[in-house]
């Protein structure tokens, strides 16, 4: 350590001035997470409209009625394979992209600058592009289909259970994907390029090359960022919720619709703090995972 | 030969997929409302118009929601960037007992859910007056900028080599004094960066400026837009004009930063 002097601050050892320095995050995030967080789980005991100053604590009742609910159990569902479907295309969109974008070609920098957007944009403005793609009377999407022969009358989209799952799941992969694009990219570019060199030497051929070097390169990357995502797409609460409002016949309803359902539908404070003190509690074990895996990287 | 014309080819393809609803957005947006109706669509407008651009400043709210936007994340992010400069400072360069573990907590904190935070957070700033606030809603924004600044803010200065600060030190410097003179100017692209990330989360979150704000001259873009959208008679011209200006602070930030947004976005995403 260097010997300092002079200066106000001067007397205070290392050790105290980085405390000083990490309290003023440490505070903010005590007054709006911690707490915050604590006083959810003690509402999830309670029996709470929103008006309600105080609330009646019902013990383990919403939990009860949690499990036992058939709404719930399909909402899970529904989740676990939102997050999963929008997650899987998305690695395989993303990291498909990021091999193009990979290859030398003239405007590349300005494709790659583009790719970002969907990404970057306001979720509104993404979601009302949509509602307008979609539009069962005169989106452009059903022209385009019902002109090349694709489809034979216009779908209406957003307003039919099986459609619009996935019509929702294909709004969260376009807006989500270029995360992937960025991450992948980055770890092509540091991939060294002599291992190529010798494989082609060795007479790998081009699909040899591309699981026994890339893939195995990547492949750490992609599960961290399928980790990642998967939280992220878990929580997600505005695709969904801003296309179809967790319908058609509740086909799009997510927990974190469900939370709002609860809480902000009906005024039940209580019943949609336990729904989401579950999603916390699945997100953990997912987190779980995530930082086991970084202890191993990092052994 | 047939590999750069599948380059091309592929590149074309992902133009398209990307770039076509970003076009139909500010296509629509400058075509007549009897043009938007019609079928079969036109690719190209018939008639330019700006009518709906006009409009949206004299017949709606959406300027008032725009500055409400704009001020709501000007502040959020001031506050992230200044909370998490010194915090993020103190992980990168301080031996603190249990900094290993704070780090873990930030990171998860950038991960909570916001349906979880939401309930708790209505209620407690309802009793504190932080509800149908710009301030209480740029606070509950700190709840994933600040996390975000700090993650990426700590391995932007671990990057910063450490000799130029012994250097001051030695020459008499404190350490909040090197830390403002020395390391501070070299971080400058990385907090722009950073700080456009923590702007534009803000910018683009939907539920707590739902939740924390009902007051109609307080609300934010994000919500005010979606207002937009009636069952019975919607205007997409002047939807797609809005959408179009939503993204506007985007694009001005892609223009202006677009190789710091890039490194940004990776540090941000993966590196644990």
């Amino acid at each position: 350590m260097a010997v300092r002097s002079g200066g106000p601050l001067a007397w205070l050892r290392d050790q105290h001035l980085g405390v000083i320095l990490l309290l003023p995050s440490a505070l903010t995030f005590l007054v709006l997470l911690v707490f915050p967080l604590s006083y959810g789980i003690y509402t999830s005991f309670l029996q709470r409209h929103v008006l309600d100053p105080e609330g009646v604590w019902v013990g383990l009742a919403n939990y009860v009625w949690l499990f036992g609910n058939a709404e719930f159990w399909q909402s899970l569902a529904i989740s676990t394979l939102w997050a999963g479907a929008t997650v899987g295309l998305q690695i395989v969109l993303g990291t498909a992209v990021a091999l193009i974008l990979h290859q030398p070609f003239k405007g590349r920098s300005l494709v790659r600058g583009l790719v970002l957007f969907p990404y970057m944009m306001p979720v509104v403005s993404v979601i009302l592009i949509w509602m307008l793609l979609y539009n069962a009377l005169y989106g452009v999407l059903n022209y385009l289909l019902v002109q090349t022969g694709l489809i034979a009358a216009p779908i209406a989209w957003l307003s039919q259970p099986g459609s619009a799952f996935w019509s929702v799941v294909f709004v969260g992969v376009w807006k989500y994907f270029p995360f992937v694009v960025v991450i992948v990219l980055a770890r092509l570019q540091v991939i060294p390029q002599d291992l190529y060199e010798a494989a082609r030497i060795d007479g790998a051929g081009a699909i040899a090359r591309f699981v026994d070097i890339t893939l195995h390169q990547i492949k750490d990357v992609l599960l961290v960022v399928a980790l990642l995502r998967t939280i992220y797409m878990f929580n997600n609460f505005e695709i969904a919720f801003l296309l179809t409002g967790g319908g058609p016949l509740r086909a799009t309803m997510t927990l974190p619709i469900l939370v709002y359902e609860q809480a902000f539908g009906l005024y039940e404070m209580g019943r949609g703090s336990a729904i989401a003190v579950v999603m916390f509690l699945i997100l953990i074990g997912v987190m779980s995972v995530y930082f086991a895996f970084l202890r191993k990287e990092s052994d | 030969m047939l590999r750069i014309l599948r380059t091309y080819g592929l590149a074309l393809l992902l133009l398209t997929f990307v770039a076509f609803p970003l076009y139909w957005m500010t296509l629509t947006s400058l075509k007549p409302q009897t043009e938007v109706f019609r079928t079969p669509p036109t690719f190209l407008p018939a008639t330019w118009t700006l009518e709906h651009y006009i409009s949206l400043f004299q017949l709606t709210d959406f300027g008032l929601l725009f500055m409400n936007s704009l001020k709501v994340c000007l502040l959020s992010t001031v506050m992230a960037l200044a909370v998490g400069i010194l915090g993020a400072y103190a992980l990168a360069r301080f031996r603190v007992r249990g900094k290993e573990a704070y780090g873990r907590l930030v990171l998860l904190a950038y991960m909570f859910p916001g349906a979880l935070l939401v309930i708790p957070l209505l209620l407690l700033f309802r009793e504190l007056g932080l509800t149908n606030s710009h301030l209480g809603l740029s606070l509950a924004y700190l709840t994933f900028s600040l996390p975000f600044v700090m993650w990426v803010m700590r391995d932007f200065f671990a990057s910063v080599p450490i000799d130029l600060e012994e250097a001051a030190l030695i020459d008499g410097a404190t350490r909040l004094g090197a830390l403002w003179d020395v390391v501070l100017p070299q971080a400058v692209p990385g907090i722009i960066a950073t700080g456009i990330f923590a702007f534009l989360f803000a910018w683009n979150e939907y539920l707590y400026a739902l939740i924390l704000i009902s007051d109609e001259s307080l609300r934010t873009l994000p919500p005010g837009m979606m207002r937009f959208v009636s069952s019975t008679d919607t205007n997409w011209g002047l939807i797609m004009a809005a959408s179009t200006l939503a993204t506007l602070p985007m694009a001005l930030a892609f223009g202006l930063v677009q190789r710091y947004l890039v490194t940004g976005m990776g540090a941000g995403g993966v590196k644990g």
